[in-house]
């Protein structure tokens, strides 16, 4: 039984301790592909640990196509602790498929201080509280319901997370720029690749949480600058 | 002059100042807002100057004097004047937050996970569903809507959590979730005429979602995947009263399913041979297969309701008599089958046969002959079916002649592309003035064509004759299908239930109740003739007032 | 701040680790790491020899992080934790490393790579031991009383075998007296034993032990704590509620039995279940001239899949009952499949095909028609479809769950199945646990179980419950879930909502409301901590910031 030397491994006790901002971590540090293994699905030796974990992989691998990230680069396998054979596939399989793509940002032409802006805010985004809210209510929703006693179908509970997650990572990607230096609606909407209108209401919408103030003008354009 | 009470409509800066000078009056002070908090303008916190304060509405004095009561998020919904003093009706939205309970920590607004354009700020930035209105206020409210769709729907059914199971594929929990509402799944996917699809947001776009085919793939797939007859097991709790259903159209059979499913003792009288209604002896089978109808109404016979057939009230049976049968309510849904005449010369000759009549003959399998050349009057679902029908027994030509223009047409735009398709000629703005005959036979119509004048009540352009532009068609029959009523001859017969001047049964709007004491009235009877959908939600509404009812007589 | 010294053992594993890579070079390549002082090859680590080494090693340099380079920790971790221990560390300041499974046995043809791939793993080791904290093991005394929920033959026979070991018991019954639905039947199978004489003398145990204090029209209200300590509410018979403390709980609520409205007619007159005719039997007034028994009404279709398992056995001994008090009777089992496992069972159902009893094989695409006072069914091996007529209709219906099985899982925090039983934590290794702990399961809650099986259980559940009852304390290794900062928790309830063991509660702190880790539930899988949307859990020996620290050493930083 072998497979490639080229597998690093990072014990944790249940793939349901896998916080979806160590997925990113571990891309900012330049790994090609993310591989977590844990317990066949319904066995999970912690009960409801490796659902939890889909949930929040499953958002991961979203979040890293809407970034423009080869969402193939993150996949969650599946064996018990005795199947060493289907180890080695999932080993040996993941890291094929790794080689067919390529190092990490051969998607975005390998620019790589996009890449590093882009994983930031990705990070920033699945660090920041909406998305983790989602994400940590997914199974109530889907099995019992909200507070109206309403389920959320796979396919709403989809719709709605993929919503939230482009505005999360445009949100994130603004806060990264203002961080920076002051920029007005414009310079933004070009940095980020956004139109001009849903640039300013993202940060209408931070000005109201205060998160955004404004700095001053450029001639009659306002200057937009994170609070304090 | 003694103590006046001010309604004051607008809770911004004017507003609470207007409130303010008529609560130092003396006066008692209603102050009602649309949005959820006071304070006019949704005021932006601004952390540098710290304050909000560059217009000031004086929101705590308005807040504490006693004799003003704010009342937010509130619309006028009725202004009625009446001798110098005004009786106004206001709705109050939920605005499900306990205030009491909230401690302004805003954790809400940054974990919910809607996203909307905020209506309070002419969509200029986004509000959460979760949001306040305005900082000093701090008036907390969550937006929730129920979809167009389903408010759109008669029975208010769960459109969007249906189709959403359908796309997660869970046909058995989607059909499930219909039939928490709606006794009949297959019959409305085919006859509905979806209102549905018609405020559907989706429509904007390009097409509405096909709501009603989807209800359709759903119900059929359980008559087609299952060889077994799958009957669900309903525990009637037993109630033992009984109730009687008169008429076994939708309105009835959903009001003896929904009875029954809470254990009522249900008998349904049925005039006709055939259960069913309209959707039996109006809808031609082509629309609506018979089997589909069956087997649904065998669903509701395998609660243990029974129907009567070839019972008519007022006929077989008296009214009065159900009550000293036992029967503790009855609820009359007989439909609207009385065809409407067309009021013009020579209507009794042989070769006039209304399209209900046609229609009805023609489902329960009476002879029915109709000549070479037809002509159906009016632009209804009915007059449709009749041509179409009447092009399948044989007709050679066959003309709908309809007063108004296409567009104001009633019949649903399918049905009017299918009749096209298959031949049927249309024939718009156009009036009968006289049937014209020979020894009691029909052998022609008298027509004149028509312009479209000034909208009339009802928002349609009415039809005027064009002058001098009579012309003859030659005709071997002509079907009137211009109208429905309810036979309500069996009241007329002493009967002691109120009629509106429309004809149909007067009932109260909220329990479909009548004048009498646990008889209540619903569906095309009581609306005149309308969609299957209504009448379904009709049968559901009495449902709810009979079972209110019994259980308060069995309190006394 | 302390210093931190770590030191690194490399084991050889004989060959199986030096054989294939070169430890030489990794010792080397461990000393050039960050915080290391000190680095060793072992030629067996885990030899008395290698301990001592490792001991020795701490001892004269000082040591405060001890790493080994070896094999799997499933074998040999809690050996060099108290190597540890022994020398004077605390052992959560150990970490290792899987060189062996995860690099030498699996990369044996390229010792250049394998060696490369072990000096990282080391890598990775050390950055993980330079953030290792002291953690201390977590203890909770355990109260020693008892709650059983259900007074049917399961609850009714842990009850009493509690009190036998001593332990005091209170027994919660929902209905006005126990006995559950052992009150309703007539004879028990294989052996015909009269179900009034079973339960009788169990509720005569119950009630005469002085340990055991039975609550009859009881129903739960709530649950609070964890294995050892729990808290629980109990609305009792008077409108009063009642306190109950106890250390486990033991559900035994047994489940109900479908009444098949709207199936064959079923009126519950002529036409009635198995229970019914239980009923009749037991009262004695049944004289007919025919039955027919109709197998899985309402069972193993779609929406429930599932063979109830007991109702074939009931069938056949009920129409061996009454074929055998009157031979005249003609009784039809119409069914698709036979159930009757075990030795007794099949001698059960030679026995009832030699006194009479028909057995009609239905074919499951063709099922039984009504027809009046008659059922007609094609019979498989005629070819044909056959008229019984009857004069008793009688379907055996499945056992299904309890209407407020749902409320009760959902108050004791454990799971239930797609039928709405409880499910156990391991269908194979712990079937009568649930995966908290604390907390066992027993009779037809679980599933549909015959009395012998229930007695089983509740006996397999009293044996298991007393291991903490006998123990008197509850020991749980420390890597769990912490509330690593207050002032951050908001107290959403997020991660008590998705705890699988109950170990987070909310409470009322003079800060508001606030997560309370049960630590003793824990079982430190980490979903809290890595859901917790401000980010206030930690994880022992888990911790974000030791997990980032390893991932920046997978890269090589």
């Amino acid at each position: 039984m072998q497979y490639v030397p080229d597998i690093r491994t990072i014990r944790v006790m249940c793939t349901g301790r896998i916080d979806p901002s160590m997925i990113l971590e571990a891309f900012l540090h330049g790994v090609d592909g993310v591989l977590i293994l844990g317990c066949r699905e319904g066995e999970c030796h912690y009960v409801t640990g490796n659902i939890e974990a889909a949930n929040k992989i499953d958002m991961t691998s979203r979040l890293m196509k809407i970034i423009g990230i080869d969402s193939d680069r993150l996949y969650f396998g599946h064996l018990s602790s005795a199947e060493g054979a289907r180890f080695v596939e999932l080993a040996e399989g993941f890291t094929k498929r790794i080689r067919e793509i390529g190092p990490l940002g051969r998607e975005i032409k390998e620019d790589k201080e996009v890449l590093k802006f882009r994983l930031e805010a990705a990070k920033a985004a699945v660090e920041s509280e909406k998305l983790r809210w989602v994400i940590g209510k997914k199974t109530e929703f889907m099995d019992q319901g909200n507070k109206y006693g309403e389920r959320f179908t796979r396919h709403e509970i989809g719709r709605l997370l993929d919503g939230i997650l482009m505005d999360e990572i445009s949100v994130k990607e603004i806060q990264l720029l203002l961080q920076e230096r002051p920029l007005s609606v414009r310079d933004v909407s070009e940095r980020i690749d956004l139109p001009p209108h849903r640039v300013l209401r993202y940060i209408a919408g931070l000005r109201r949480k205060g998160v955004v103030r404004l700095e001053g003008t450029d001639g009659v354009s306002p200057l937009y600058s994170l609070q304090g | 002059m003694g103590k006046k009470s001010v309604l004051v409509v607008g809770g911004g800066l004017s507003g609470i100042n207007l409130a303010l000078e008529q609560a130092e009056a003396g006066n008692e002070v209603y102050l009602v807002e649309d949005s959820p908090g006071i304070g006019g303008e949704r005021l932006l916190y601004d952390k540098d100057s710290g304050t909000v304060d560059f217009v000031s509405p004086d929101l705590k004095k308005v807040k504490s004097k006693k004799n003003i009561s704010i009342i937010t998020n509130a619309d006028i919904e009725k202004v009625e004047d009446g001798d110098g003093k005004f009786n106004i009706r206001i709705k109050k939205r939920a605005s499900r937050i306990i205030e009491e309970k909230c401690d302004d920590c805003k954790a809400c607004i940054e974990v919910c996970p809607i996203n909307l354009w905020d209506d309070e700020d002419q969509g200029l930035s986004f509000r959460t569903a979760i949001d306040f209105f305005n900082q000093v206020d701090s008036s907390y409210n969550i937006v929730k809507e129920t979809p167009v769709c389903q408010r759109s729907c008669p029975v208010n059914l769960d459109i969007r959590g249906y189709i959403g199971l359908i796309a997660d594929g869970r046909f058995e929990e989607s059909l499930a979730l219909i039939k928490e509402v709606l006794p009949f799944p297959s019959i409305c996917g085919y006859v509905c005429p979806h209102p549905c699809e018609d405020v559907c947001n989706r429509g904007k776009v390009d097409y509405p979602l096909s709501i009603r085919d989807l209800k359709r793939f759903v119900a059929d797939k359980e008559i087609h995947d299952h060889t077994k007859p799958k009957q669900e097991a309903v525990k009637p709790e037993g109630k033992g009263e009984l109730v009687a259903v008169i008429g076994s159209g939708p309105a009835g059979l959903t009001c003896a399913h929904d009875l029954a499913v809470l254990g009522y003792g249900v008998t349904v009288f049925e005039a006709l041979p055939r259960p069913g209604g309209m959707l039996a002896v109006g809808i031609p089978d082509y629309r609506l297969p018979r089997d589909i109808l069956e087997k649904e109404i065998g669903a509701v016979t395998a609660l243990g309701v029974e129907i009567k057939y070839n019972t008519s009230i007022g006929k077989d049976i008296a009214i009065e008599d159900l009550f000293s049968q036992g029967y503790k309510a009855i609820f009359i849904a007989v439909g609207a089958h009385k065809s409407l005449g067309m009021r013009i010369p020579g209507e009794d000759a042989e070769g006039v046969l209304s399209g209900v009549t046609f229609l009805r003959d023609l489902n329960l399998g009476s002879p029915v002959e109709v000549g070479k050349k037809v002509a159906v009057i009016g632009g209804g679902n009915v007059a449709i079916d009749s041509a179409r029908c009447a092009l399948r027994l044989g007709a050679k030509e066959v003309a709908i002649l309809y007063r108004r223009s296409r567009q104001e047409m009633p019949a649903s735009d399918e049905e009017v592309e299918a009749a096209l398709e298959e031949g049927v000629n249309v024939e718009f703005l156009v009036a009968p003035l006289e049937v014209l005959s020979s020894d009691g036979k029909v052998t022609g119509f008298k027509c004149v064509r028509m312009e479209l004048g000034k909208p009339d009540a009802s928002g349609r352009r009415s039809p005027i004759p064009v002058e001098g532009s009579e012309f003859v068609m030659e005709l071997d029959t002509i079907m009137p299908a211009i109208g429905q009523a309810p036979d309500t001859s069996f009241i007329e017969r002493g009967f002691g239930i109120e009629l509106t001047k429309r004809g149909t049964i007067k009932v109260n709007p909220d329990s479909l109740g009548t004048n009498m004491p646990g008889v209540f009235a619903g569906g095309d009877c009581q609306t005149g003739p309308w969609i299957a959908i209504g009448a379904i939600a009709a049968g559901k509404k009495a449902a709810k007032s009979i079972d209110i009812y019994l259980r308060s007589l069995a309190m006394q | 701040m302390e210093e931190v010294r770590i030191g690194v053992f490399v084991c050889d594993c004989g060959s199986n680790i030096a054989g294939f890579l070169d430890v030489p070079e990794v010792v080397t390549y461990a000393r050039t790491l960050p915080n290391v002082v000190f680095a060793k090859e072992n030629l067996y680590s885990c030899s008395e020899t290698g301990i001592t080494e490792i001991k020795n090693g701490v001892k004269e340099n000082n040591l405060t992080r001890v790493v080994v380079a070896s094999c799997t920790p499933r074998t040999h971790e809690p050996t060099f934790r108290s190597a540890c221990v022994e020398a004077d560390l605390n052992p959560f300041y150990f970490e290792m490393v899987n060189i062996r499974e995860h690099c030498s046995w699996v990369h044996m043809q390229d010792r250049e790579k394998a060696t490369d791939k072990a000096k990282d793993l080391v890598r990775i080791g050390v950055a993980k031991a330079a953030l290792l904290e002291a953690q201390e093991s977590i203890v909770a005394n355990v109260n020693t009383r008892v709650l059983v929920i259900g007074g049917g033959v399961a609850g009714l026979t842990a009850a009493v075998s509690f009190s036998r070991r001593g332990f005091e018991v209170v027994l919660i019954e929902k209905e006005r007296k126990p006995g559950g639905r052992l009150n309703d039947l007539y004879m028990l199978y294989p052996y015909n034993i009269k179900a009034s004489d079973v339960i009788e003398q169990k509720i005569s145990d119950a009630t005469s032990s002085p340990l055991i204090e039975i609550h009859t029209s009881s129903v739960i209200k709530s649950v609070k704590g964890y294995v050892g300590n729990y808290e629980v509410c109990v609305d009792v018979d008077d409108g009063k509620s009642l306190d109950i403390s106890c250390g486990v709980i033991v559900v035994a609520t047994g489940a109900s039995v479908l009444e098949p409205w709207g199936l064959y007619n079923y009126d519950g007159q002529n036409i009635i279940t198995q229970l019914e005719l239980e009923k009749r039997l037991k009262r004695g007034d049944l004289s007919v001239g025919s039955i027919v028994m109709v197998q899985c009404v309402g069972a193993r279709i779609e929406k429930r899949n599932y063979c109830s398992k007991i109702c074939c056995m009931t069938a056949i001994k009920n129409a061996t009952l009454i074929k055998e008090a009157n031979s005249g009777t003609n009784i039809f089992i119409l069914y698709e499949d036979i159930q009757c496992y075990g030795v007794e069972g099949e001698a059960l159902l030679r026995k009832a095909k030699e006194v009479g009893v028909r057995f009609v094989n239905c074919d499951t695409a063709k099922p039984p028609a009504m027809g009046d006072r008659s059922i007609k069914v094609y019979h498989q091996a005629l070819g044909r479809e056959v008229e019984l007529r009857y004069d008793l209709l009688v379907l055996s219906t499945p056992m299904i769950a309890r209407e407020d099985a749902t409320a009760l899982s959902r108050l004791l925090r454990v799971p239930t199945d797609e039928s709405g039983f409880f499910l156990e934590a391991h269908v194979k290794l712990r079937p009568i646990d649930f995966a908290t702990d604390g907390i066992y399961l027993c009779g037809s809650a679980h599933w549909p179980a015959d009395v012998r099986e229930s007695i089983s259980q509740a006996m397999g559940a009293v044996a298991r419950a007393s291991i903490h009852l006998t123990r008197g304390f509850v020991e749980v290794d420390p890597i769990v879930s912490t509330l690593a900062d207050e002032d951050l928790c908001v107290g959403c309830g997020l991660c008590a909502a998705l705890c699988p063991y109950g170990a987070i509660e909310i409470i009322e702190t003079p800060k508001g409301k606030k997560a309370n880790m049960i630590s003793v539930a824990c079982k430190g899988c980490g979903v809290c901590g890595s859901t917790c949307y401000h980010r206030a859990i930690k994880m022992n020996h888990f911790s974000n910031e030791q997990i980032s620290a390893q991932i920046a050493a997978v890269a090589g930083s």
